[in-house]
């Protein structure tokens, strides 16, 4: 594809900060209260 | 020498129209370099050259990929054009492909659409280079061969719209600004 003479060169952000590479919602820094994991009796 | 252009920060990303290749899964994927298969939110751009330099034939030095995709002095990055390709002869559209007429979108395995870019993006006069891409919709004439089952697996796979009529594409997601313009002037500009 062509894309003619290059005229500008930017560094674009995107609005949606999901897709901003490296700003994936971080993991919580606890495990979460509840119910204690169940362990299975046999693998 | 590679020209110098500066280095714009810009908020909000490119919309350009481009092509794919669409699979019987609805998988889109690059239609001419690089086969690759394209994910519904992000997708980084790999330089084939440097990737695989065997399989190309180097005229000149090494580019300097060190700052990142795409580079000016390469071929690489994810394309996509300012405007709709038109009135391009039969031969154009032969020696072009990517200047096929967008209302045969659907005919074959191509479809057409509006891409977004994000990150380094090099915008030409025509069209831009960048190093994240994603879709964001794609036009299939009603009339197209393109079975029903293939449009409604692109739209599940990459929950973008399917638009039957291509003025709707334009207005509804098509760019809306010059890209060529920079957003704010430079110190450098204004001395």
């Amino acid at each position: 594809m062509n894309i003619g003479e290059i005229v500008r060169e930017v560094e674009a952000l995107p609005v949606d900060p999901v897709s901003v590479p490296g700003t994936a919602p971080a993991a919580p820094e606890r495990e979460p209260v509840g119910e204690p994991t169940k362990v299975p009796a046999s693998r | 020498m590679i020209q110098d252009f500066g280095h714009d920060l810009v908020v909000g990303g490119f919309r350009g129209y481009r092509w794919w290749r669409a699979t019987d899964g609805g998988l889109l994927q690059s239609p001419w370099c690089g086969r690759g298969n394209w994910d519904a939110r992000r997708n980084e751009a790999v330089c084939l050259v440097t990737a695989r330099p065997r399989r190309w034939l180097r005229r000149q030095p090494p580019i300097d990929h060190t700052r990142g995709l795409p580079v000016a002095g390469c071929d690489c990055g994810f394309y996509a054009l300012h405007a709709p390709p038109s009135d391009a002869s039969r031969l154009e559209q032969q020696v072009f492909p990517w200047q096929t007429n967008p209302h045969l979108s659907g005919a074959g395995e191509l479809v057409f659409g509006v891409a977004e870019a994000w990150g380094r993006v090099l915008i030409g006069t025509h069209g831009w280079r960048a190093q994240f891409c994603r879709p964001i919709a794609i036009y299939v004439p009603p009339t197209a061969r393109l079975a029903v089952r293939q449009r409604e697996a692109i739209v599940a796979r990459y929950g973008v719209p399917l638009a039957g009529d291509f003025a709707a594409l334009r207005e509804g997601w098509g760019p809306r600004e010059d890209p060529t313009a920079p957003a704010l002037r430079r110190p450098e500009d204004a001395a």
